[in-house]
């Protein structure tokens, strides 16, 4: 080491090592978004039933005549008994704020409690 | 490295490693408070706050929003009448008869949808009551089917606003033609929400977001400035966004084929017919509109996606303020320049 700067080597390890505890932090930080959405089955107005978005698996939230699918982070409206089946073929939301609506039924299907990305979707 | 300097450097980037850790991508501040209504305009419809204001207040804010869109659901229902009122369910049904005495703002509503018709060369126009039915009937039969070319050019002879007589003194609607018919579906939700917009504005009400079934009309900003973020969806990949844009204080309306449609024959047809082959307009995915007027923006969007780009962008060139964008059947985008401005991402 040279006089000048007797720790140089120490003083740029300790840069490198608090960059790279940066680095790696961001990259667990984002990932956390996902983990922390659910998605709110609504009935008319009121909160039926809340699910992780992390548990894959076929649910029935409505007495058989509304059933979702939750599968790798999203979820669709598996099965309806309602006429036209609108609901069905919206296929799958993962955005926080996004929402399935079965009309009929009055049963809203809504992605919720993660990073919110957008306000609406059209 | 001197010790102080030393010191300096470290708080420096431990500093730094926190606002990296902290300044995530800037997320939309969720709802104060938001009611849902499914009554209303066959669809679903939301009013939200977003001004931090009491429970109490909004309750009684979302309470008048649900009586005025009950009240335009009335008027607007082709399909119902409804005791003591005379709506545009009463004026079909009374074609070629005498003239039905109707409420002011009725009268108001076909007024404005005549301009607009005039405004859009017929691109929108609520005199096409005749054909829509013929498309409303076979979308809606047990197994939908395709109306024949001369059932929809036998019903296009009974389309046109010369047919409706609008007596402004009297405040009386009739149809000359007994076989026409008015379908307000392309203008209804759009008008609605501006209703209910400026009737929140005119108490001083801002912060707030109208959605009637998508088409979305927001008062001002969020209580902290920031903009409404709106994602408008990708019709080929429908649970991703094509688009997400910033808007403020202005209405947002997307006309497209991916949530609304019916299949004959494997072959699937959007709900928007066009008057220029009297079938379901084809040409583009989507079209979005973004201005200030909600009825306005419905109108657009509707017409746009029955137009040719370049007739489109023409039209929007025009008009003040309006933006817009299409998605093109291939999945590429225009817009115009003030979208283009207000995209936050692609």
């Amino acid at each position: 080491m040279s006089r000048k700067h007797p720790t140089l080597i120490r003083d740029i390890v300790l840069i490198i090592a608090v960059l790279m505890a940066g680095v790696v932090l961001l990259f667990v930080l984002r990932g956390r978004n996902k983990e922390g959405s659910y998605v709110v089955v609504m009935f008319q107005n009121e909160e039926k039933a809340r699910y992780s978005l992390a548990l894959d698996g076929v649910y029935d939230i409505n007495d058989g005549k509304n059933v979702i699918e939750i599968l790798d982070g999203k979820v669709r409206m598996h099965d309806a008994d309602c006429p036209d089946r609108y609901c069905v073929r919206q296929g799958w939301i993962e955005y926080d704020g996004q929402s399935i609506i079965c009309l009929p039924n009055m049963i809203t299907v809504m992605v919720s409690g993660g990073d919110r990305t957008v306000d609406f979707v059209l | 490295m001197h010790l102080k300097c030393r010191r300096a450097v470290t708080a420096v980037l431990l500093f730094l490693l926190l606002m990296l850790v902290s300044c995530s991508r800037k997320t939309p501040q969720a709802a104060v408070r938001s009611e849902v209504f499914y009554s209303y305009f066959d669809t679903v419809s939301e009013i939200s706050s977003y001004a931090g204001d009491s429970e109490e207040a909004f309750r009684k804010n979302a309470a008048s929003v649900s009586a005025l869109l009950e009240h335009w659901h009335r008027m607007l229902d082709i399909y119902h009448e409804y005791d003591g009122m005379n709506n545009l369910c009463t004026v079909n049904m009374r074609a070629g008869g005498e003239p039905v005495p109707v409420d002011r703002d009725l009268i108001d509503f076909v007024l404005y949808a005549k301009d607009m018709c005039t405004l859009t060369s017929g691109e929108m126009d609520i005199s096409l009551g005749a054909v829509l039915r013929l498309w409303h009937e076979a979308r809606n039969a047990e197994a939908s089917y395709l109306p024949s070319d001369e059932q929809l050019s036998d019903a296009y002879r009974h389309v046109g606003f010369d047919r409706l007589e609008i007596d402004t003194q009297a405040c009386t609607l009739r149809l000359s033609d007994p076989l026409a018919s008015m379908d307000p579906g392309a203008l209804g939700k759009g008008y609605a929400a501006e209703e209910a917009a400026q009737m929140l504005i005119s108490e001083g009400i801002t912060g707030y977001v109208i959605n009637l079934g998508g088409n979305i009309r927001c008062i001002g900003t969020k209580a902290d400035g920031s903009p409404w973020i709106t994602g408008i969806r990708d019709p080929e990949n429908p649970e991703k966004l094509a688009v997400t844009l910033k808007i403020s204080d202005c209405s947002c309306v997307t006309s497209g084929g991916y949530e609304r449609f019916f299949s004959v024959n494997g072959v699937r047809y959007a709900h928007i017919i066009d008057k220029d082959t009297l079938y379901p307009a084809v040409g583009f995915s989507s079209v979005s509109v973004v201005c200030k007027d909600s009825a306005l923006a419905d109108t657009l969007s509707t017409a746009l996606f029955c137009m040719s780009y370049e007739d489109g962008l023409s039209l929007v060139s025009s008009l003040d303020d309006v933006q817009a964008l299409w998605i093109l059947d291939d999945g590429s985008l225009r817009y115009t320049k003030g979208f283009g401005l207000a995209i936050l991402k692609t």
